[in-house]
C-alpha cells in the first residue's frame, strides 16, 4: 500500500477490502491522505466495506474537509486500539 | 503526456494503467463503486461494467495489438442527465493507433464470425457512446449512461 506507483497502491487497497483485512484499516486511513484521488476514492470505498462506515469522507472534498474527516479516523482508530488493549488486559 | 485530456473535475477518478489484463481487475472495480455511488442498481452495474471491459479490450487488441506495455487513461466522473437524473461518465483514452471514427460500427449480429462485439455491447449498453480521435494521436471513446428515472425513485 506504500508503493511509489499509485496503480499498485491501488490493487492492494482493493484486495484489502475484498479479502475483509481489518488489520489493514489503519493503513487505508493513511491513504485518505493520498495525493492521489483514485487512490483516496478506493481507500474510502474499502474502508467502507470492512468498517460499514465512511465517517463523512469524500475523496473529492477540498483538502480541508478531507483532514477533518481523517482526524475522526484517527480518533476511532486509538479508541478501537484502547478498547483492544482493555479487552486484553481482562482477559489475562 | 497529454494536453488532449480534459482538466478533472474534482468528483472525477483518473486511472492510468498499462494495457493489460491484470488492469481491467482495478477498472471493474472502479466501475462497480462509481456506478453504485451514481445510483445504478444491478443489472446497469453489470452492464457498464462490461461495456468499459469491451472499450479496454478493445484498446488493448486493436490500438495496441496486443501489446502489455502500453499506456491507457480511464476516467470516471458522476455527471446529470436530463431530467436531472444521475448519470456515470466514462472516458478511455489510448496512444495506438488512431481510425477514423466513422469506421467503427457494430458488427451486423447475423454475420456468424466470432468477436467484434465489443462495439455493439457499448452501444447497447451505454445511452451515449462516442469516438474521437485527439490532435495528439490515438482515440478517444465517451461514454455515458443515465440513471433511469424509476432506479432513481428506488433509491
Amino acid at each position: 500500500m506504500n508503493s511509489p506507483d499509485p496503480g499498485e497502491r491501488i490493487q492492494a487497497i482493493v484486495a484489502a477490502g475484498e479479502q475483509g483485512r481489518q488489520e489493514a484499516v489503519p493503513l487505508l486511513v493513511d491513504r485518505l491522505e493520498d495525493e492521489d484521488e483514485a487512490v483516496r476514492f478506493f481507500a474510502i470505498e474499502s474502508l467502507e466495506k470492512l468498517t460499514g462506515t465512511s465517517k463523512g469522507y469524500r475523496y473529492y472534498d477540498p483538502p480541508g474537509l478531507r483532514a477533518r474527516a481523517v482526524r475522526r479516523w484517527r480518533s476511532w482508530l486509538q479508541a478501537r486500539a484502547g478498547a483492544a488493549t482493555s479487552q486484553a488486559a481482562q482477559m489475562n | 503526456m497529454d494536453d488532449s485530456w480534459p482538466e478533472r473535475p474534482s468528483d472525477a477518478v483518473d486511472l492510468s494503467i498499462p494495457s493489460e489484463p491484470r488492469s481491467l481487475t482495478v477498472v471493474r472495480a472502479a466501475v462497480e463503486r462509481m456506478a453504485k455511488m451514481v445510483g445504478f442498481g444491478e443489472p446497469d452495474v453489470g452492464q457498464i461494467i462490461l461495456a468499459v471491459d469491451e472499450a479496454l479490450a478493445n484498446v488493448i487488441k486493436h490500438s495496441y495489438r496486443g501489446a502489455t506495455d502500453q499506456p491507457i487513461r480511464v476516467r470516471f466522473q458522476p455527471t446529470k442527465g436530463p431530467n436531472d437524473c444521475g448519470g456515470l461518465l466514462v472516458l478511455v483514452r489510448d496512444y495506438g493507433k488512431a481510425v477514423d471514427p466513422a469506421t467503427i460500427q457494430p458488427r451486423n449480429l447475423n454475420d456468424v464470425r466470432p468477436g467484434g462485439l465489443g462495439v455493439h455491447i457499448i452501444r447497447s449498453v451505454m445511452d451515449e457512446a462516442e469516438y474521437s480521435c485527439p490532435d495528439s494521436g490515438g482515440m478517444q471513446l465517451r461514454m455515458v449512461k443515465y440513471v433511469r428515472s424509476e432506479q432513481a425513485a428506488r433509491g
